[in-house]
């Protein structure tokens, strides 16, 4: 499948909705594209540098010696210098955070482990700063610094929506929390400076499996029980445990300090929490047969509590 | 005592098959007779006054109860109804004669046969028939007590059912094929499960019965003298329900075996049986043949190797190209995402002291109505309604 250039430079983002095989082909032609564009950038910065450094020589003994000379190849290197900046700006918007896209790779091969090869699946990665000013979700006066504004941003990065081999529907999806603080600080010399600080508030981990009830029927009878099956990373934190007849649900809240390992660590663990329930789900739906007559309900009559 | 109870005594037969769901090879050692269907409390625990042997497979195809395993006269039989539509639960109970109803089919060492959707093979102990007659000399020696509930203690001609021996008929759901083993698997010195191992083994109930490292039961193997303890009055119900998608078969011993069914070992650990033959790399040792005719059987069907991370599921590929499994010169051990099981503890076990273990003990009270869509009343509910009815609510003053 084919990237559109012009919508991931202006989205920064990358979505498709595609078989697995074809979204691992376009995350690794990002891959490519990456690579590339952090060579071009290389490259062109590089040149901007000498072009410039070069110009400001030229400038230099112009003034000393030859002067039109000396303007007209200023005016020459400029002008090299602006080609170059425009062509250096074409592989701005290309240079993608790596990890993003590698992450993506990741969990969508892991995801891919149980799913048929032509299942369609729903990926969205965005590549945008995190403090994007469309991913503010609040902003409120510091409460305790006067005149400094707290800004609060949510970025979910990261979603995957498909289904598995068994008829189970997953969505999953990650996000990022941050906290920034800005506002004028003086120093003891009276001078005023702007200053910011922005704080990780965490990863947020967030699965919802949407399953067969002919399959996975008894999942509601694990409702009280189904929070102790998720096992979790040090650090690690349960924030959502649901489970309905239809599903569940488990968001699971990452420490500020989660690198992209241990990101993935957590969602395997989550993924085998989330089916050692359903596995047990699974054992409790498949026997068919008509539930026996106890005794007791004989001797009782056949009262049920009533 | 006669001697063909010396007979009975002495045949061991080990059965192999496949779990549909969880993947996993089941090679449980038996004492004829032996009872198979879907449900296992529908299966017989005697049949006259002999134990039986009991193994429940989690078959959409089978009946509650399907099939029996019996020795006559040194031979090992399969007896399933004449009638597709009946149970062997219905045969025994037919006014009008079991002879009539039922067929039957001799089975040899290494034959192959289906039962619903289960093929199956057969092993049947040939030294064991061999050794029955010195056996029939010493009735001293063999006589077992009347209190323990072994198969050998009554003879089998007049314990089981009197059923005559019509001839061989052919059947479409019961078919026999002397062939060769045609799992590469069985040729292996293999884990040899024997369920009355269990309890001396290992206290640990997350293994609850041992693996020991043996032969087959095997005439070429000459394996017996090893496999020989396993008694049904002693078998303790084996279910090897290997994790996430474990729907398991139940094997169970004889008579007054407690169902203590468990499930041991961890996804990671369930073999999975091999899907293609090997390369030449690996084929150490395998025959060329056999790898001919697996391939064979793989281009027709697919691939029968489960697969799957999350859940075990069949295969089904066509040609080993891509497939993640068959990447280590096609060792049946080989699962390339076995690394990532250590992530959860005790993933797919729900042994006693793990999570689930409760309702894994108590699974088979559990009816999920598909039709209704929900979860109907069982025995528990009906328990736990009349512990609520001996409550003295007068004295609960919690209670609204």
């Amino acid at each position: 499948m084919a990237i559109d250039l012009k919508s991931l430079k202006k989205n920064q983002s990358y979505s498709a909705i595609a078989p697995v095989s074809e979204l691992l082909d376009d995350l690794n032609e990002l891959a490519v594209m990456d690579k590339d564009a952090e060579h071009q950038l290389k490259h062109y910065g590089t040149l901007r540098l000498g072009l410039i450094v070069g110009a400001i020589v030229v400038a230099f003994l112009a003034s000393l010696f030859l002067f039109y000379v000396g303007l007209i190849a200023l005016v020459g290197l400029l002008g090299a210098v602006i080609w170059v900046s425009i062509q250096r700006a074409k592989y701005v918007g290309l240079d993608l955070p790596d990890e993003r896209y590698q992450f993506a790779q990741e969990i969508t091969n892991l995801l891919a482990r149980d799913m048929t090869p032509e299942q369609l699946v729903q990926l969205d990665v965005g590549f945008r700063s995190a403090l994007a000013a469309e991913n503010k979700t609040n902003s409120q006066p510091h409460p305790k610094r006067s005149g400094w504004t707290l800004d609060s941003y949510q970025h979910d990065w990261f979603k995957v929506q498909g289904g598995f081999a068994d008829g189970t529907r997953f969505s999953l999806a990650l996000m990022e929390m941050f906290q920034h603080a800005s506002g004028y600080k003086r120093s003891a010399s009276g001078k005023r400076k702007y200053k910011s600080k922005t704080k990780s508030k965490g990863t947020t981990l967030d699965l919802q499996l949407f399953c067969p009830r002919k399959r996975y029927g008894a999942l509601d009878v694990l409702r009280n029980d189904a929070e102790k099956a998720v096992q979790m990373l040090p650090g690690v934190r349960l924030k959502r445990c649901r489970v309905t007849p239809k599903g569940l649900a488990i968001t699971l809240l990452l420490p500020p300090d989660a690198t992209a390992s241990m990101v993935r660590d957590s969602l395997i663990k989550l993924l085998l929490s989330a089916y050692q329930v359903l596995n047990l789900a699974q054992q409790l739906s498949q026997k068919s047969k008509p539930p026996k007559k106890s005794k007791k309900r004989k001797r009782n009559g056949g009262r049920i509590g009533a | 005592m006669s001697g063909q109870a010396k007979q009975g005594q002495g045949m061991k037969i080990r059965l192999v098959w496949k779990d549909a769901c969880s993947g996993a090879v089941r090679k449980p050692v038996l004492t004829p007779p032996v009872a198979i269907g879907a449900d296992f409390e529908q299966l017989p625990e005697k049949l006259g006054q002999r134990s039986v042997s009991r193994i429940a497979i989690a078959d959409d195809t089978l009946k509650p109860f399907h099939a029996i395993l019996m020795e006559e006269k040194g031979q090992l039989i399969a007896i399933t109804p004449k009638d597709p539509s009946q149970s062997m639960a219905d045969v025994l109970r037919s006014p009008a004669g079991v002879a009539n109803a039922i067929q039957k089919q001799s089975l040899n060492n290494g034959d192959r046969f289906q039962l619903g959707q289960t093929p199956m093979t057969v092993q049947v102990s040939a030294v064991a028939q061999a050794t029955a007659a010195p056996v029939e000399t010493e009735p001293a020696e063999t006589e077992p007590s009347e209190t323990e509930p072994s198969d050998a203690s009554p003879a089998p001609s007049s314990a089981t059912p009197e059923i005559p021996l019509p001839p061989q008929p052919s059947s479409d759901e019961f078919s026999t094929r002397p062939t060769k083993l045609l799992d590469p698997d069985l040729d292996e010195d293999d884990d040899m499960i024997t369920a009355n191992d269990a309890p001396e083994a290992d206290p640990n109930p997350a293994n609850a019965f041992s693996v020991k490292q043996t032969k087959l039961l095997d005439p070429r193997l000459d394996a017996l003298p090893e496999l020989a303890d396993a008694s049904p009055g002693k078998d303790a119900a084996v279910g090897d329900r290997a994790g996430a998608a474990g729907a398991g078969a139940a094997v169970a011993g004889a008579a007054g075996a407690e169902d203590n069914r468990v499930m041991a070992g961890s996804m990671a650990k369930s073999k999975t049986p091999k899907a293609f033959p090997r390369d030449e790399a690996g084929a150490a040792g395998a025959p060329s043949e056999r790898s001919s005719e697996k391939a064979e059987e793989n281009a027709k069907t697919g691939c029968d190797r489960q697969v799957g991370f999350l859940f075990k599921r069949r295969c089904g590929r066509l040609t080993p190209t891509g497939c993640p499994y068959c990447r280590q010169n096609n060792s049946h051990d080989y699962d390339p995402y076995e690394a990532d099981y250590f992530y959860y503890e005790h993933y797919g076990d729900y042994t006693v002291g793990h999570w689930g273990s409760d309702y894994y003990a108590e699974r088979d009270r559990y009816y999920y109505n598909r039709d209704a869509g929900r979860m109907d009343f069982t025995e528990a509910d009906a328990a736990s309604f009349e512990e609520e009815f001996d409550n003295d609510y007068e004295m609960d003053m919690g209670a609204s």
